[in-house]
């Protein structure tokens, strides 16, 4: 990220927003740690994630911290080191899961998706004690993912939280730069040329995002991950 | 249609097509193909093989019609692999064409985003069509567009056999349907070094590390046409990378 980028997100951390979104959160986990045993953080390794498991975990440090890995014809192995490194230098109670239903998947993640949150996931996650799950879904990224928010519709058996429902792609970068969070490669090379509030990072070269052309994309800045080797 | 008799049915009409180059002598020398646009470049893929574009207009003039009609089960390579066919007017170093990829000018790409949305209010229906999904589905495209006036490509090949099929070349790169890569002019000139595999040490297409004594990067890469075809894919060099070919591979790149 360039000098201009980094002031300008510096600077918003001093608005008002900022500093009320973030309280919103701190307020809601508190909530959630009120009234929930044992909670823990859905971590993707994307920016959303990464500030909403910074935020748990400064409030309550052993908290345990959960990836799910796509596997590697979505998830390039550098990738998910880079995750793991991020983990470990924010010293989280990090664990990595991985989907037997997705490592022998094609390239086609969204039929098997549910399938795999709802019979892999789930149940071991349910087996080891936890209930309840932050999750660092925002209602800015889309119409639907507001309308999941809004009307609390989770995905599993296990209670979703979203701390940082209301939180905008300014306030994300800025909480990242104010804090100095390590965060994935992956983002500086997208991030010049799509813009920083359209950055993702997300499973390379899935059907599922063809409607949004990210294939088109991938397949420029991230062609050497095409083929995955077996 | 079952399959066989299809495979007959294309396989001659492909023969039949490429007859022409039985008889032609080809001169191969180095050259510099010059290709220049009229509308800014689209990619989804960091660059564009010449032998892939090659290969895709002289296998449009062998069908014609028909063209349009090839089985989309299989790839185009399963019915061409057993075939016997003439000489190109690009050179083979073996089994590797002597073409490098594409290369432009010093343009910084940027992202542009083209919406497909089905317009239902001016179709005078009453009942509303779902967008959300199925054949009426709104699309959101990103595309990485490169504002290049002119790209180039080192080869070996014959000029007039290169300048025979390039005649037909309209558009180059991504979604050409758009608008976008309208070809202005090609030109074709003679240089005195071959860059059509390697120059200066780094690759300039990829090459298959079985082709090679040491090298500095390899992944999993298409090195021959067609290149979408996941049969052509084989560990190789990227190009840009630093590589030494094995002696036997530089013996046949000699014209």
């Amino acid at each position: 990220m360039n000098r201009r980028w980094r002031e300008t997100f510096l600077m918003w951390t001093e608005s008002d927003e900022y500093k009320s979104r973030v309280a919103e959160a701190i307020s809601i986990i508190k909530q959630a740690f009120g009234k929930y045993q044992k909670p823990y953080c859905s971590f993707s390794g994307g920016k959303d994630s990464l500030v909403m498991t910074h935020i748990v975990t400064s409030l309550k440090p052993d908290v345990d911290v959960i990836t799910l890995d796509y596997s590697r014809t979505f998830v390039p192995l550098r990738y998910l080191i880079e995750i793991k490194e991020i983990a470990k230098k924010l010293s989280w109670n990090h664990q990595v899961i991985r989907s037997k239903i997705l490592e022998s998947s094609p390239n086609d993640g969204l039929p098997v998706m549910l399938q795999v949150l709802n019979y892999e996931v789930t149940p071991y996650l349910l087996k080891k004690g936890f209930d309840v799950v932050f999750v660092g879904l925002r209602k800015e990224e889309s119409k639907w993912r507001e309308l999941r928010i809004r009307n609390n519709k989770r995905l599993t058996k296990l209670p979703e939280v979203y701390p940082i429902a209301e939180f905008s792609w300014m306030d994300i970068w800025a909480y990242i730069i104010s804090q100095e969070l390590p965060y994935l490669s992956i983002y500086d090379k997208y991030g010049n040329i799509m813009g920083w509030e359209n950055v993702r990072f997300s499973t390379l070269f899935d059907r599922e995002l063809d409607a949004f052309g990210n294939s088109n994309i991938d397949g420029f800045f991230s062609y050497r991950y095409r083929f995955p080797k077996k | 249609m079952n399959e066989e008799k299809e495979y007959i049915y294309f396989a001659d009409k492909i023969l039949n097509g490429v007859s022409g180059r039985w008889k032609r002598k080809w001169n191969y020398e180095p050259l510099e193909v010059r290709v220049y646009l009229a509308t800014p470049l689209v990619l989804n893929h960091p660059w564009i093989h010449i032998d892939g574009v090659l290969s895709h207009l002289s296998l449009r003039k062998a069908l014609g019609e028909d063209y349009y009609l090839l089985p989309a089960k299989y790839p185009i390579s399963k019915l061409t692999k057993n075939l016997q066919l003439p000489t190109f007017p690009i050179r083979f170093a073996g089994a590797i064409p002597q073409a490098s990829i594409s290369f432009f000018d010093d343009v910084k790409p940027r992202s542009e985003v083209v919406y497909k949305k089905l317009e239902d209010r001016w179709l005078g229906i009453v009942k509303k069509l779902y967008h959300g999904s199925g054949y009426f589905k709104d699309y959101a495209m990103k595309h990485i567009y490169l504002p290049t006036p002119k790209v180039k490509f080192y080869v070996v090949g014959d000029k007039d056999g290169l300048k025979e099929i390039l005649s037909e070349l309209v558009t180059l790169g991504d979604n050409s349907r758009l608008g976008w890569g309208y070809v202005r002019n090609v030109e074709i000139i003679e240089i005195e070094e071959d860059k059509s595999i390697i120059y200066e040490g780094k690759a300039m297409r990829p090459i298959p590390v079985r082709f090679c004594k040491s090298w500095s990067d390899s992944f999993l890469l298409a090195w021959r046409p067609p290149y979408w075809s996941t049969d052509m894919v084989e560990e190789c060099v990227p190009p840009g990378a630093e590589v030494e070919l094995l002696p036997e591979t530089i013996e046949k790149m000699k014209i």
